[in-house]
């Protein structure tokens, strides 16, 4: 931490080249950790940030006081968590923000070379506090298919192996992280055995098992890589080992892919409005042009599907704030509307006995709800369901 | 109540006909939007001002259900659904057809729609109804110059997944439609979403539907005074259906129910229609509230919002109403019928019934006459 302190007074100094040049030092000469958090962002919410961390900072429950200010280079931030007096927290905690900005999100990459548990608690409980402001969601599939996303963009030769540190079961009343231990601790195998353990486990026992959190060993010869790293399905990485200016090219892929799924649980129900005059008032006339919808079908392997689908939904989901109406429930008919508290937003989900669609219930739902509803349906219902 | 009323559901799956729900690419299609996919209607959700509701208030006409366009047939469609077909809703039909025959009523809609020439009116209803409903209908046009009307059942098909739209009498305007209608009919799916579009919804149903929507703009993450404050424009703008069968005022009134009923949401102004929702709002209790609104009948909503009421409550009989029905005229009609119709029969007098009744009004905030009991 001393060594951290004392490089704070030029922390605004740097440029992004500088921080990964020192990260990568960090990593090989003193076995740091780096850690890589996608954070996701409305650019207005963006915008209106230091606000935001004006009213965290001025909350009693807040442990620290939080400001952000521009470093050397355009679009590159320094985010500091100063403890306040009284507080269990000793040290300041510093974020170094990359963000990457397009019309609809600003994609913020988040580094720090703190502890693990400092940033858990200081980034995690800002994230929980801000609307608008989320860990980017990859999902149990993402982790699954990391090979194939790898080979795409490393070429043939490169080899993903995995180790599974957590997984989240199936359980009677609700998910639950468990440590999972089918292969010896933290031994690294290739992804594909897991892949076809997971799916082993649905077909003969029907157990649903999903992951949270991979811990990946990336080869690749022809480009002279060698990583060690882990990604959890809220796209929050761990570098641990190999040069992590090199990994961060790896990133960019990633942030594409991101992009892409964010697209997906993005659902807008587009309107259009008319002025017209009638009897000398004038009125408006409405017309829903298009409502996008995400649509899923049964898998063949999937058994209980619709009973699930109504067992789930059926009544509210407290731990994800999700609070379910259900309006038509017939065999096999399922209507139901779902309000997600926590990002204030709400989608209508009906279901059939082959197929499942989710609607937007408003003019445009938000990404967190849509995601929460995929990771429910992903480990109740059937593990096929990505995006 | 909560769920859909059998009305409420006849309308959406309509809607669902003419909503162009769009998969993601890779997505499979789902059998929805038939009559916008394949023919080219769209729907149209016009917010109705006064002067428009109180003429057809004075014709003893409401809005219709559902209005539809197809701009390249330059057609205008009004449906009207029925869920049930008594002898009320036989009169109420007839006035609605009536009116929306009416010259008065064209000159509305060419006001609405100037570049749509024609005019046809979709009566649906469900499979047992459609018999009933188009000798009713073909009598009408005996006797009355009327619009071109189509009578159309729906009928779930035999897994409940989709639903068959058929014709059971009248032609359409639209030939490539009338066509697949005289062949195997429409086949479409179940509504996917629930519109806000039932003219008949009465203030409870409406009330628990927009607390719902309130529901969604609370959030457990922070919100700013900014995001906290919701205007009749805001729950517009992200409700677009909430407009076509509620005027502002009436909007604020089922807020202001709402409010009433579940004061934990927040606190309305109640001259501008301003909701603040609550800093800290319990949403356990919010929920347990609305569950609690969802299980009631109109008539005890209004029974407990007369109790909340700060007005008190207070308690008026009222004479019958005459009867303007056109009961006198048929029931003698009916009677003699009554060995080959004993249904029909069954029906009257359940409806003599109904008016012999006396009434009682209980009187509760806003002056209004708010529940009535037989």
């Amino acid at each position: 931490m001393a060594i951290i302190l004392t490089s704070i007074e030029n922390f605004q100094k740097y440029t992004l080249d500088q921080f990964l040049e020192n990260a990568t030092e960090q990593v090989r000469k003193k076995k740091h950790r780096v850690y890589c958090d996608i954070l996701i962002s409305y650019p207005n919410v963006f915008d209106s940030l230091p606000v935001i961390l004006g009213y965290y900072s001025d909350r009693k429950r807040s442990r620290w006081t939080v400001n952000i200010s521009q470093c050397a280079e355009e679009d590159f931030y320094l985010l500091s968590f100063f403890p306040k007096e009284g507080t269990i927290e000793e040290n300041p905690v510093f974020f170094f923000w990359k963000i990457l900005r397009d019309d609809k999100y600003a994609t913020i990459l988040s580094f720090s070379l703190q502890s693990s548990a400092e940033i858990h608690r200081s980034l995690d409980s800002l994230v929980k506090f801000a609307k608008g402001l989320w860990f980017a969601w990859l999902g149990s599939r993402f982790l699954e298919t990391l090979d194939l996303f790898a080979i795409r963009e490393l070429g043939e030769d490169a080899q993903v192996l995995a180790s599974f540190q957590t997984a989240i079961e199936k359980d009677k009343f609700m998910p639950r992280k468990v440590r999972a231990y089918p292969l010896p601790p933290r031994e690294f195998v290739p992804l594909e055995e897991i892949r076809n353990w997971a799916k082993e486990k649905y077909t003969k026992e029907g157990e649903i098992k999903t992951f949270s959190n991979m811990r990946y060993r990336v080869i690749s010869e022809e480009k002279s890589m060698y990583f060690t790293f882990s990604i959890t399905d809220r796209s929050r990485i761990t570098f641990e080992r190999g040069d992590f200016t090199l990994f961060v090219t790896l990133l960019k892929p990633l942030l594409v892919e991101t992009r892409r799924i964010l697209d997906v649980l993005r659902r807008n129900s587009y309107t259009t409005t008319r002025e017209s005059t009638v009897l000398g008032k004038s009125m408006k006339i409405r017309s829903f042009d298009i409502i996008e919808s995400l649509v899923f079908r049964r898998s063949k392997e999937t058994e209980k599907w619709y009973d699930n689908i109504i067992k789930l939904f059926s009544s509210d989901i407290r731990e994800e704030k999700l609070i379910n109406f259900t309006l038509l429930s017939g065999n096999p008919y399922f209507l139901v509307h779902i309000v997600d508290v926590e990002n204030s937003s709400s989608v209508y989900l009906s279901a059939t006995s082959e197929e499942l669609q989710i609607v937007p219930a408003e003019s445009s739902t938000k990404e967190g709800t849509i995601a929460k509803i995929i990771n429910l349906l992903q480990t109740k219902v059937d593990p096929s369901i990505s995006v | 109540m909560g769920k859909m009323t059998p009305h409420e559901f006849l309308i959406n799956i309509v809607g669902s006909t003419v909503l162009n729900i769009v998969p993601f690419p890779s997505a499979p299609i789902a059998p929805s939007g038939v009559l916008v996919k394949e023919y080219g209607y769209e729907i149209r959700l016009p917010t109705f001002g006064e002067t428009v509701r109180e003429l057809m208030k004075n014709r003893g006409a409401k809005v219709p259900d559902l209005l539809l366009v197809n701009e390249a047939m330059k057609l205008l469609i009004c449906v009207e659904c029925k869920s049930d077909f008594t002898f009320k809703i036989e009169e109420k039909l007839l006035k609605q057809i009536e009116f929306f025959s009416s010259d008065e009523f064209k000159k509305i809609w060419k006001e609405m729609f100037p570049e749509l020439d024609d005019l046809e009116i979709w009566t649906v209803c469900y499979r047992n109804l459609g018999k009933k409903i188009a000798s009713f209908v073909k009598q009408q046009q005996k006797t009355k110059d009327l619009a071109n009307i189509v009578v159309c059942e729906i009928e779930l098909g035999k897994t409940r997944e989709e639903a068959h739209i058929h014709k059971v009498c009248g032609s359409h305007l639209d030939k490539k439609l009338n066509a697949q209608m005289e062949g195997e009919g429409l086949i479409c799916s179940l509504p996917r979403i629930h519109l806000l579009i039932d003219p008949t919804l009465a203030y409870g149903e409406r009330v628990f539907i927009i607390g719902r929507r309130i529901l969604s703009f609370l959030a457990s993450a922070y919100l700013t005074e900014k995001d906290r404050l919701i205007t009749i424009d805001n729950f517009k703008e992200r409700y677009p259906d909430a407009d076509a069968i509620m005027t502002d005022a009436e909007l604020k009134k089922c807020l202001r129910y709402l409010l009433k009923l579940v004061p934990e949401i927040g606190q309305l102004n109640s001259a501008t229609g301003e909701l603040m929702l609550a800093k800290r709002p319990s949403l356990d209790k919010i929920k347990r509230k609305l569950k609690k609104i969802q299980e009631m009948i109109e008539e005890e909503i209004k029974i407990e919002l007369a109790k909340i009421s700060k007005k008190g409550v207070k308690l008026a009989f009222k004479r019958p109403r005459p009867q303007k029905t056109k009961l006198d005229k048929w029931l003698p009609k009916k009677n003699r019928s009554m060995a080959s119709d004993t249904s029909s029969f069954v029906e009257n007098i359940e409806i003599l019934k109904e008016n012999i009744d006396f009434l009682l009004y209980i009187e509760g905030m806003d002056g209004t006459l708010i529940s009535s009991m037989l």
